[in-house]
């Protein structure tokens, strides 16, 4: 429908329609028109309430004044140089993918925006705006750079594995730059940043012990199986809170008393944690992809010739993992707040800086606005998340098999 | 049959290898943990403090991750005392639920995070506690206007408390001791209690003082501000709060008590961070050469025999100042009144008082 078709008939058509469809479906009988009354007058006020909060009433100094504390916690001021070579390397290679996999697309504009209008909240001025300008302009242009490629298929092809192995460095090459010659204890990561990184790793380790465990659980050989199983189980038994604390107070005196092991810090202890917590739920989410397969792709393969080891690289997974991309995600979304437990620990991430924020003399009773932020922010990436798993599922066709 | 095998084989291989971590944690690093504190310390070159990050005007992270508060300046006048730079210190945010695990595992070497001083901390849970920093305990805060001054004052009020907590006792058991009627208005949290008190519906508020202290300071302009509110010097429970040590660890146990005796005598002595050169070069009496280590009309300087520098006192005045230079610094800004208050000196009323340091 374009514009010039919206000539007055049509919209007095639309009206119309309006009108009767809300008649029908709002006002039907006087039940429903009372519970219509009654729900709008609630959400007005609620949405009311909110908005007068965030625009008129609250006192946004003191996300202002901490933001530091709030993004990075105590990471020392003259080591911050470390993260935005991170930073811009994590929007390029997003912004490349996003060209090459996925053009924008309208459904996406809302996370976007709301993406963009954050950073520019919150890195109006100084060096930082430069920093971050940076990284946008880096992402913008790996954007077109990945339309550019995306049009012709042999290069299409070698930038998907280009991009792919920056993704797979991405991890890596910032936990080495962070900590690389003399660099920052993890006692000193903190804010956003420690959620994110406890989330990457928590993503990334999962992923990595949780498929070989699935397989496992699959296996006929019993040792292996049972195994899996156990560890699968046992894990799940627990809640993660109970695990993050025995890794707290039990694991030290369990580690082998050898120099780098024995001293693992909380940080690395609780990375480990939630990397193994994930893995045992993400190999139960895998196993149901790998049982959706009808017994006649593992045939044709062996049919075909393929060893057990190509047989499940090349048919088994990638047709069990695409059709279990939505639950992965969600349990991926699931850790990225479950991070916030490690606030048990005494580690300094965006909910306890939050704390920290709201317990300054002359922040006392700030409380709301702290944890409005806070709470926007999770959402803000919980919405990115969801949004990405959309577009990957849609790219991939899932569903449409 | 085959798998009822390999699980009772698992079952078995998971048992030995619990046994031997076992084994291996009871000879590892158990024993070399404790003893030794003070030495640990030196050679490290840095003090691990846990303190709080979240209590006003007692232990605070500040928006550019430096920490302040009450009990942040005694780790840093450890630090001084031990090394000469009040700025060799770690601090280490604990918990509620971790502090004691923390200190046990020698996470931390000392642990200074408004904790109170009970019979069962001391004895269960190998924690050694010091010199009392602070009294805190509970307390009463009521309207400036109302011109209350005691809690003779608040015969038949209303008084709101949290509910379900000792406070609740501790209120009821004091009132019905003093014969004062009183109508308690049973809130549920700090927020709850903080609107009941500005709409009028309660004339007193009860809490430990330290925290009341806090929500007086929060009081909004549009109801007054912070002036509008005093908290009365009474108190109606102890909570004194104290540095804790490891059990078994005299030495350093020594050492930081002796830097706390050491802030409360140069109080005393007049002895503070601006003049505390001028007495170094010139004591004007014994007392103030033997707490900062100088020598007195040619005399020999006193070595008290803490294992540290004999002139560490000049460091720590020098560098964070003496009690109440700490004091005034962090808690008066918070509406916690020196004067008058339990943690005056013994000489004004209160009863902060160190052993002779001779």
């Amino acid at each position: 429908m374009t514009t010039q078709s919206l000539t007055r008939p049509v919209a007095r058509l639309t009206f119309a329609r309006a009108g009767r469809w809300v008649r029908k479906n709002l006002f039907s009988s006087w039940l429903n028109s009372l519970l219509t009354v009654v729900t709008f007058a609630v959400i007005a006020w609620v949405g009311f309430s909110v908005i007068r909060f965030v625009l008129v009433s609250a006192d946004w100094t003191v996300v202002e004044a901490n933001r530091r504390l709030l993004f990075i916690g105590r990471f020392p001021k003259a080591e911050e140089w470390r993260i935005w070579p991170a930073l811009w390397a994590v929007m390029a290679v997003g912004g490349a993918a996003y060209g090459r996999w996925a053009p924008f697309a309208r459904r996406d504009l809302p996370v976007i925006a709301l993406g963009l209008l954050f950073v520019f909240a919150f890195f109006a001025e100084g060096t930082a705006a430069l920093l971050v300008g940076v990284g946008v302009l880096l992402a913008a242009a790996a954007y077109l750079g990945g339309r550019f490629v995306a049009r012709d298929e042999r290069r299409a092809a070698v930038a998907s594995r280009l991009i792919l192995i920056a993704g797979a460095l991405l991890l890596p090459v910032t936990v080495v730059l962070f900590t690389v010659a003399s660099g920052v204890r993890t006692t000193l990561w903190g804010g956003l940043l420690l959620n994110i990184m406890l989330a990457s790793i928590g993503i990334a380790g999962g992923f990595a012990l949780g498929v070989p465990l699935a397989l496992a659980r699959a296996s006929t050989m019993p040792v292996i199986r049972v195994t899996a199983t156990t560890y699968i189980e046992l894990v799940r038994a627990g809640p993660l809170i109970a695990w993050l604390f025995l890794a707290r107070f039990v694991l030290p005196d369990f580690l082998p008393p050898i120099g780098p092991i024995a001293d693992l810090h909380i940080v690395a202890r609780a990375m480990l944690v939630l990397a193994g917590f994930t893995a045992a739920y993400v190999a139960e989410v895998v196993r149901g992809g790998l049982q959706s397969l009808p017994h006649g792709q593992e045939e044709a393969a062996q049919a075909l010739g393929l060893s057990g080891f190509q047989t499940t690289w090349l048919i088994v997974l990638p047709q069990a993992l695409r059709a279990v991309i939505p639950a992965l995600v969600s349990q991926f979304i699931s850790l990225w707040k479950d991070t916030t437990l490690v606030f048990g620990l005494s580690l300094l991430e965006l909910l306890g800086a939050s704390e920290a924020a709201i317990a300054q003399q002359r922040f006392i009773g700030r409380q709301a606005e702290v944890l409005l932020f806070a709470g926007f922010v999770f959402w803000l990436v919980s919405l990115t998340m969801s949004r990405l798993s959309q577009r990957i599922e849609r790219s991939l066709g899932v569903g449409e098999r | 049959m085959n798998t009822k095998r390999f699980i009772r084989i698992a079952m078995l291989a998971v048992a030995t290898l619990g046994l031997i971590a076992v084994a291996c944690s009871s000879d590892g690093d158990g024993g070399t943990a404790a003893g030794n504190t003070l030495q640990t310390v030196m050679d490290r070159g840095e003090l691990k403090c846990g303190v709080k990050d979240s209590q006003p005007g007692f232990g605070n992270l500040e928006p550019d991750g430096s920490y302040t508060g009450f009990d942040i300046e005694f780790c840093k006048a450890i630090a001084a005392a031990v090394f000469g730079d009040s700025s060799k210190v770690e601090f280490v945010p604990a918990s509620a639920q971790d502090r004691f695990e923390l200190l046990s595992s020698s996470e931390i070497d000392v642990l200074i995070r408004t904790t109170t001083w009970t019979a069962s901390r001391d004895a269960g849970q190998h924690a050694n506690f010091g010199v009392v920093t602070f009294y805190d305990g509970q307390g009463m805060m009521v309207r400036k206007d109302s011109g209350f001054t005691s809690l003779e004052d608040l015969a038949n009020a209303t008084i709101c408390v949290t509910t379900g907590t000792t406070t609740e006792q501790n209120l009821e058991d004091r009132m019905s001791a003093l014969g004062i009627a009183y109508t308690p208005l049973g809130v549920a949290d700090d927020a709850a209690a903080q609107a009941a008190f500005l709409g009028n519906r309660c004339d007193g508020w009860t809490g430990d003082k330290s925290n009341l202290a806090g929500q007086r300071s929060a009081i909004p302009a549009a109801d007054g501000g912070p002036d509008s509110a005093v908290i009365l010097p009474v108190t109606l429970s102890k909570e004194p709060l104290a540095p804790a040590t490891r059990d078994n660890d005299s030495a350093w146990y020594d050492v930081v008590n002796w830097v706390v005796l050491g802030m409360i005598t140069a109080d005393e002595l007049g002895v503070n961070s601006s003049n505390v050169a001028q007495m170094a070069a010139n004591p004007p009496s014994a007392d103030v050469a033997r707490l900062l280590g100088a020598s007195f009309n040619g005399g020999e300087v006193t070595d008290f025999g803490l294992g540290i520098e004999v002139d560490f006192m000049q460091k720590v005045l020098a560098q964070v100042g003496n009690y109440d230079e700490a004091y005034k610094r962090t808690l008066e800004p918070i509406g916690l009144t020196r004067a008058g208050s339990l943690n005056a000196l013994w000489t004004n009323g209160g009863i902060v008082f160190a052993p002779p340091m001779r």
